[in-house]
């Protein structure tokens, strides 16, 4: 999968998760994105592992900076 | 030991500067531990023996989580690490709360305890603990000499009152840290920033504090010097924990340690949630990632449950829900070992998921009564109301008993046969009318704007280090004449 496939899956995710249309870039952050704190990152976070197909360890849950580290991660795993 | 104190800021203090910085650096660790066990020894010469214990109990668990990979055995080792660590605490701050209660249920079956609160014990055993769990989820390589686990546990300038300093946070500078004059100099300034935030703002309103809470009667408090002591309450505690935390933070800089921060200005908050963001970081964070997190990633699968049945919003409701119960039980019951700091941590976990399942309800109305949510007026109203919100909190807080807030509550609200306004009020309104206005500016970030707006020769080194020096002299001025010094997070 190229990375622009899975920007698109994920635009399609953060939409669900947050309730409004989004486009996501490798460098959105949570402060980029209203809805986006602790609570509904867990929920983004499992809503993307099911997309994808992939589990994400806990150190890489509490220690993503930003979409782009994301992206990499998922490139690894599927 | 406390910072705000003449023993330390002319005889610990410059002796512990004088010794790490003449020291070759292959010794300075091993000086640094050892001067931080002093001073932990200095207020407590029994219980240092109890934190040692723990150092040398995270020390071996730190060794054993990374001995294998497989997740059984690393989550095994953690459940031992978490129920050895919070059974020392628990003996050490709750058995003689948890006595004293099964006692009243079910009559004096139990010879209660008078067991003494280590200092500090709240804040070693949170920061032991982040050290095991970060070494095990890779955030720090582990430490195979125990002096640096005493280090960074005991580590004196966060080894009191905090920040829960993360293991994560300064890994790689108990190995390698670079001291740089220019961070001993932003060090020197915080810290003074710190103390005189404590020692001129802090005792200062604390009198009138102090003055409110220690009512006779709840009929003898006006309304009005009701609000004014919580009032001056919040401003207490704020510049009292803040001020330690930039002292604390100033004090690792001067040792080439890089602390994160602890507060933002929490009372320009415009949420409840915003307000946890901004107030103790350290330890909001502390239970968001090692609680939080994991409580709320376990519960997946019943979110996905409740998802079929009841709907996608309850789906994600229900694990939020549980997992912030869990957060703020626990955040109150580390307060402290009462049923007051308990109630306050249901409080706040109460509006927090309310305001949690309420959201959508109100995003509803607003839009329909067409409030605009980004005008001034609006944000002046969301801080009102969130400053309220935490007002009343404080009061449970404060109360040294249930049964005290109650009656404080009902003064506030002009329900316990008190008057409105009396003159004890207005005169302490005036005695305290500088301070607090200090404090009321203080609070807010008038002087970064302010420095950013002027910038040039105002906002420059110099000026910097020339107020610094007259909040300097200021304060120890303060200390050497004032006998009236608390120290509230002291108590955790």
């Amino acid at each position: 999968m190229t990375n622009q496939e899975i920007i698109e899956k994920l635009n399609g995710v953060f939409s669900d998760v947050f309730d409004e249309e989004i486009v996501v870039t490798p460098q959105t952050t949570a402060s980029d994105i209203e809805d986006w704190d602790s609570l509904t990152h867990i929920t983004l976070i499992s809503e993307v592992e099911d997309a994808f197909n992939v589990k994400f360890s806990m150190k890489e849950v509490m220690g993503m900076q930003n979409v782009g580290e994301m992206i990499d991660i998922i490139q690894k795993r599927i | 030991m406390v910072f705000s104190s003449a023993v330390f800021l002319f005889v610990f203090l410059p002796a512990a500067l004088a010794g790490y910085y003449f020291l070759p650096r292959r010794f300075r660790n091993i000086f640094l531990t050892l001067a931080s066990l002093l001073f932990y020894a200095w207020g407590e010469p029994k219980f240092v023996l109890i934190m040692l214990l723990s150092i040398f109990m995270n020390y071996v668990f730190g060794l054993l989580v990374v001995r294998r990979e497989e997740e059984a055995y690393r989550r095994g080792i953690l459940a031992l690490m978490v129920c050895a660590n919070l059974s020392l605490f628990f003996v050490f701050k709750y058995l003689n709360f948890t006595i004293e209660n099964l006692n009243f249920l079910f009559g004096d079956v139990i010879p209660q305890t008078h067991i003494r609160l280590p200092i500090g014990i709240s804040f070693f055993t949170f920061q032991a603990m982040s050290y095991v769990f970060d070494v095990s989820l890779g955030r720090g390589e582990v430490q195979k000499n125990p002096m640096d686990v005493a280090l960074y546990i005991a580590l004196f300038p966060q080894l009191i009152a905090g920040p829960i300093v993360r293991y994560e946070t300064v890994a790689e500078e108990i190995r390698h840290r670079h001291e740089s004059l220019s961070d001993f100099a932003k060090g020197c300034r915080r810290f003074i920033v710190g103390m005189s935030k404590k020692v001129i703002l802090s005792n200062s309103i604390g009198i009138l504090a102090d003055q409110a809470f220690s009512f006779e009667k709840a009929a003898d408090l006006s309304a009005a010097f009701a609000w004014l002591g919580v009032l001056a309450y919040a401003f207490q505690i704020y510049f009292d924990f803040g001020g330690y935390s930039d002292m604390a933070i100033g004090l690792g800089l001067m040792f080439g340690f890089h602390f994160d921060e602890n507060f933002n200005y929490p009372y320009i908050s415009r949420t409840v949630s915003e307000f946890w963001q901004r107030w103790h970081i350290s330890l909001g964070s502390w239970f968001r990632d090692y609680l939080f997190y994991p409580v709320s990633r376990k519960l997946v699968p019943l979110g996905k449950k409740v998802k079929k049945r009841w709907g996608k919003a309850a789906g994600r409701l229900v694990p939020n829900v549980i997992a912030l119960a869990a957060v703020w039980l626990c955040t109150g019951v580390w307060h402290g070992a009462s049923w007051c700091y308990i109630l306050w941590g249901v409080y706040y976990g109460l509006l927090l998921i309310s305001s949690l399942i309420f959201q959508p309800t109100f995003k509803k109305w607003t839009m329909r009564l067409r409030v605009n949510t980004s005008s001034p007026i609006f944000g002046i109203f969301q801080i009102a109301r969130t400053f309220l919100l935490v007002l009343l909190g404080y009061v449970l807080f404060r109360s040294s008993s249930l049964s005290r807030a109650a009656e404080y509550y009902s003064a506030l609200f002009g329900l316990a046969g008190n008057a409105a306004t009396d003159s004890e009020a207005w005169f302490a309104l005036c005695q305290h009318a500088s301070i607090l206005a200090l404090c009321a500016l203080f609070s807010t970030p008038v002087l970064r704007w302010a420095g950013k707006k002027v910038g040039g020769v105002f906002a420059s080194e110099t000026a910097q280090n020339t107020v610094c020096f007259l909040l300097l002299v200021l304060s120890a001025a303060y200390i050497v004449s004032s006998s009236y010094n608390p120290f509230i997070y002291f108590a955790f």
